[in-house]
């Protein structure tokens, strides 16, 4: 994602959860895109139809996207493209940084395809930020474990399209499994089970290759929850040298107040 | 035959097994076997008031394959035209050729919603809509193609293309080629895709007569066509392998990047007891293309008949692992 989202993302919600949001879809999103199996591909019965798909798809407003999927929804009731137009409405209300947008758009979009694992784990990563205030937290962080779980179920039996290479796969998978990982750390953490967080988080750094800091700012905080400053400080340390911008900012930050807890 | 069974692809996804595709043609690199889009002269479409020498240059840019070029005087002159079809219909013919098939859908919906309904815009809008795997919509493209012109080959040869592919439908694939194939009968890729499916079917002697008649048209002008020395040397591999091989190596010679070239030559080393000939052609093919499944079982089988168990129960391995990855695609 580009620093000037993360910007707008901290000037609009004000919040860490809306940057930590943020940092984790986006690059599911991106990295998720090639494994559509050509047949596996939804089928649009109509050219209009389609017509409208295609302008979600290659919309960059997110609230545009947002009206466009409903617009598809109210037009074509029954089309198969939705399971897809869900989900790009789920990114949308993302960037918008509107959970509950979030949560319904990315509910929808598991009843029409059960299995997605790129909705799955967009959820998983997304709630636990998120619920926190909220009265069903409990129950939102049981679903998103859930969810993380059967990512982690359904990665090794993933079937891929040719044009992705058995090394391409192996980091994708890598990251996939890293990511339901680091959703089930923030659950554990949102539940007070830091030993158990620190473990996932850290079996979440373990296995990504990806070198943004997002996982090292959230391994600092569990570290400084569980008493371990020194670790926080070197996880923030990392994290404010990978980056992206806005979480380098918060990294910058928390290195200012090494002690200070979430 | 390996295509032999109707129901083999469904078979096929079942089992886990990989679905052995014709050859040369890989369900991944149909978009690049596609011919190149149905061109049309611009200035053809142009209303005589506007036809000038920016639909000169419009022409001539996508004459000469300029496609990036072309794109940017069709995306200009759309805009100052916005009533002209001709415009967005290029852009889209660019964009296609561009590898943008949903920039190209969207150019040519537009000159389609202006008024241009032509055999030509069917035909790309249908090639668009198969790249983005909308397969309901290419096959009504293709047929509105027909029933606009029926003397184009392309929407047949298409369409053909898709039943054998898509739905591993050879004898509807078959009569597609007939069809393209009495509209054009001098065009080698319609005589081998025949020559495929006769061979699918068991027609052997009619596969054999069509792939001698792609050698034929195609060494007019083609030289790298490989595809029918490939086909000539699968159907000989069972009765006289020293000739199979003979077209196996003129295959490779024309393609030697094509994995199945490499593959069908193995085959054949493996019927004259070239056991190690055999291997290493399949490492070739394992080399072009790591995410075919088969020549990594047919390397099992090999390095088990030359008694090396352990390279044969790494190949067995492979096997497994790429098709459990790949599946059937």
């Amino acid at each position: 994602m580009g620093p000037s989202r993360l910007r707008s993302a901290r000037a609009a919600g004000g919040s860490i959860v809306a940057v930590l949001l943020l940092c984790g879809a986006s690059l599911l999103r991106a990295q998720l895109g090639p494994l559509v199996s050509p047949f596996q591909s939804p089928q649009a019965k109509t050219q209009e139809e389609l017509d409208i798909y295609l302008q979600i798809v290659t919309e960059s407003d997110a609230a545009k996207v947002i009206r466009e999927v409903a617009q598809l929804a109210g037009r074509y009731p029954e089309s198969d493209l939705l399971g897809v137009a869900y989900q790009y409405q789920m990114f949308a209300y993302q960037r918008l940084n509107d959970f509950d947008g979030l949560l319904r758009a990315g509910h929808e979009a598991l009843r029409l395809q059960p299995k997605n694992l790129n909705t799955m784990l967009t959820l998983a990563l997304a709630i636990p930020e998120a619920a926190g205030p909220r009265h069903d937290s409990a129950e939102l962080l049981n679903q998103a474990e859930q969810y993380a779980r059967q990512s982690l179920e359904e990665i090794p039996g993933m079937r891929i399209p040719r044009r992705v290479s058995m090394e391409q796969w192996q980091e994708l998978r890598a990251e996939m499994t890293s990511r339901a990982h680091e959703a089930l750390g923030s659950i554990l953490l949102r539940r007070g089970n830091l030993e158990a967080g620190v473990a996932e988080l850290e079996a979440a750094r373990r296995l990504n290759s990806d070198r943004t800091g997002i996982q090292y700012y959230k391994l600092g905080l569990a570290y400084a929850q569980s008493g371990k400053p020194g670790a926080a400080q070197e996880a923030w340390q990392q994290a404010a040298k990978l980056g992206p911008e806005g979480v380098r900012e918060l990294a910058l930050k928390k290195l200012g107040t090494p002690n200070s807890k979430r | 035959m390996l295509r032999s069974c109707p129901f083999r692809w469904l078979c096929c996804l079942a089992a886990g097994l990989p679905l052995l595709l014709p050859p040369s043609i890989s369900r991944r690199t149909f978009a690049a076997a596609l011919d190149q889009p149905q061109r049309e002269d611009v200035a053809g479409l142009t209303a005589p008031a506007l036809a000038g020498s920016q639909d000169n240059q419009l022409n001539q840019l996508l004459r000469q394959k300029a496609w990036k070029q072309a794109a940017e005087l069709a995306e200009g002159l759309a805009h100052q035209y916005p009533g002209n079809p001709a415009y967005p219909f290029g852009l889209g013919v660019a964009k296609l050729s561009l590898t943008d098939p949903i920039g190209a859908i969207q150019a040519m919906r537009r000159a389609e919603s202006l008024g241009l309904n032509s055999a030509q815009l069917h035909i790309n809008l249908g090639l668009a809509y198969y790249l983005i795997n909308q397969y309901r919509l290419f096959r009504d493209q293709m047929t509105k193609a027909i029933n606009l012109d029926a003397r184009k080959f392309e929407p047949h040869y298409y369409l053909g293309r898709y039943l054998e592919l898509v739905l591993d439908d050879v004898a509807g694939a078959l009569k597609s080629f007939e069809q393209a194939g009495d509209l054009s009968p001098n065009d080698p890729r319609i005589w081998y895709h025949k020559g495929y499916c006769y061979k699918a079917l068991g027609r052997q002697a009619e596969a054999q007569g069509a792939f001698e008649k792609a050698i034929e048209l195609g060494q007019k002008d083609d030289e790298h066509f490989s595809l029918p020395f490939q086909g000539m040397a699968q159907v000989l591999a069972e009765t006289d392998p020293e000739r199979a091989l003979q077209f196996a190596r003129q295959a490779v010679e024309r393609e030697p990047n094509l994995e199945s070239n490499h593959l069908v030559m193995a085959k054949v080393y493996e019927r004259m007891g070239k056991l190690a000939e055999s291997a290493a052609e399949l490492q070739t093919a394992i080399k072009l293309d790591p995410s075919d499944a088969s020549p990594r079982f047919l390397s099992f089988r090999i390095y088990t008949r030359l008694g090396n168990e352990q390279a044969a129960k790494a190949a067995l391995d492979d096997f497994k692992k790429v098709s459990q990855l790949y599946g059937s695609e």
